[in-house]
């Protein structure tokens, strides 16, 4: 290897360097991530306080498929699918995200919004279901 | 949340433990993936019922260790390269040693604690000729530690997984900038002393 022919003051000054850029890299990375670390545990305490046993509909996100939202929010998939005015055979297995972009270009984020108004107004009128809870019997991973 | 977190997801709550394994299998084979996000993702959808967990961790434990053998054979494959070029320096010799005296070590807290290391160690340790049968067993290991635990914390916090997903993706960033920090000072102290 290459290191082996070198002269011993720069292999040296390769190792002197390596040793500096070890301990700056590792110093740099830490308090970047320490700063983040901080920040991401009071955003998760501050959600899991104001989330605490409740359903919210800031839940909602755009990787969800209808009948995934139904499901966690307790409305039925026909609700949904009429807010959007599309049927379950259009929307196929597409997230929320994938189904604005066909039927509704150029308005960003309304699936979303007609969704999350659509599940509203239907808890105005039903009882609004518990967070989802483990099926019974199944054991923690 | 990028589009391919966003599709990745998507597939996991449409086609279940199946879509969840084969990502962990691309992941564990070199391709970029969030995959530790997804085994959150997974134990809160085990919570939600979406999932059976004897068979997303299973399938996933199964996945996730042939991804693994992947990358490790790609190391070896190259190994043959590399041995040939440098087999007969010192330098080379004494990564080796290295490796197989703390590789065990190495390959199972990459698994799960650094995690982003993990395609790295598994290249080397296929190129130095780490023994198959130790990297099997610290590679079962390993992944069954970060399916229970990231798996399990999913699992606590429900519908809330979002949330946790970034603190840890945080923590795993501070524990790399802290072993860099411990193996710059400890290469500090030896040449020191010397």
């Amino acid at each position: 290897m290459q290191t082996e022919k070198l002269p011993s003051h720069t292999k040296t000054a390769w190792k002197k360097a390596l040793v500096v850029g070890l301990i700056l890299a590792g110093v740099l990375l830490s308090l970047v991530f320490a700063v983040r670390v901080v920040r991401s545990f009071q955003h998760a305490r501050l959600i899991a306080g104001r989330r605490s046993g409740t359903l919210d509909v800031e839940m909602v996100r755009g990787w969800m498929p209808v009948p995934y939202v139904a499901r966690m929010f307790g409305v039925p998939q026909d609700v949904l699918y009429h807010s959007l005015g599309i049927t379950a055979e259009q929307a196929g297995r597409e997230n929320l995200a994938s189904l604005n972009r066909r039927f509704f270009p150029g308005q960003q984020g309304e699936v979303v919004r007609r969704v999350k108004q659509a599940i509203l107004d239907y808890w105005a009128t039903h009882p609004t279901p518990a967070l989802p809870q483990p099926p019974s019997g199944t054991p923690a991973p | 949340m990028t589009d391919l977190t966003d599709l990745l997801l998507t597939g996991v709550v449409n086609y279940g433990a199946p879509a969840l394994a084969l990502a962990l299998l691309v992941a564990a084979s070199g391709v970029p993936l969030p995959s530790s996000l997804l085994v959150i993702a997974g134990g809160a959808f085990i919570r939600q019922g979406l999932l059976d967990p004897l068979l997303a961790i299973g399938l996933g434990l199964m996945a996730a260790v042939l991804g693994d053998s992947v990358s490790y054979g790609m190391g070896r494959f190259a190994g043959g390269w590399v041995e040939r070029r440098y087999g007969a320096t010192t330098l080379w010799q004494g990564a080796q040693n290295s490796f197989n005296r703390y590789g065990g070590w190495s390959v199972y807290l990459s698994r799960w604690l650094l995690t982003s290391v993990a395609i790295p160690v598994n290249l080397v340790a296929g190129s130095t000729a780490y023994t198959y049968r130790r990297f099997l067993l610290m590679v079962v290991a390993g992944e069954a530690t970060w399916l229970v635990l990231f798996g399990g914390l999913g699992y606590a916090f429900g519908s809330q997984w979002e949330a946790i997903s970034t603190l840890i993706s945080d923590f795993g960033g501070l524990v790399l900038g802290l072993f860099v920090l411990a193996a710059g000072i400890y290469l500090a102290v030896r040449w020191l002393r010397k």
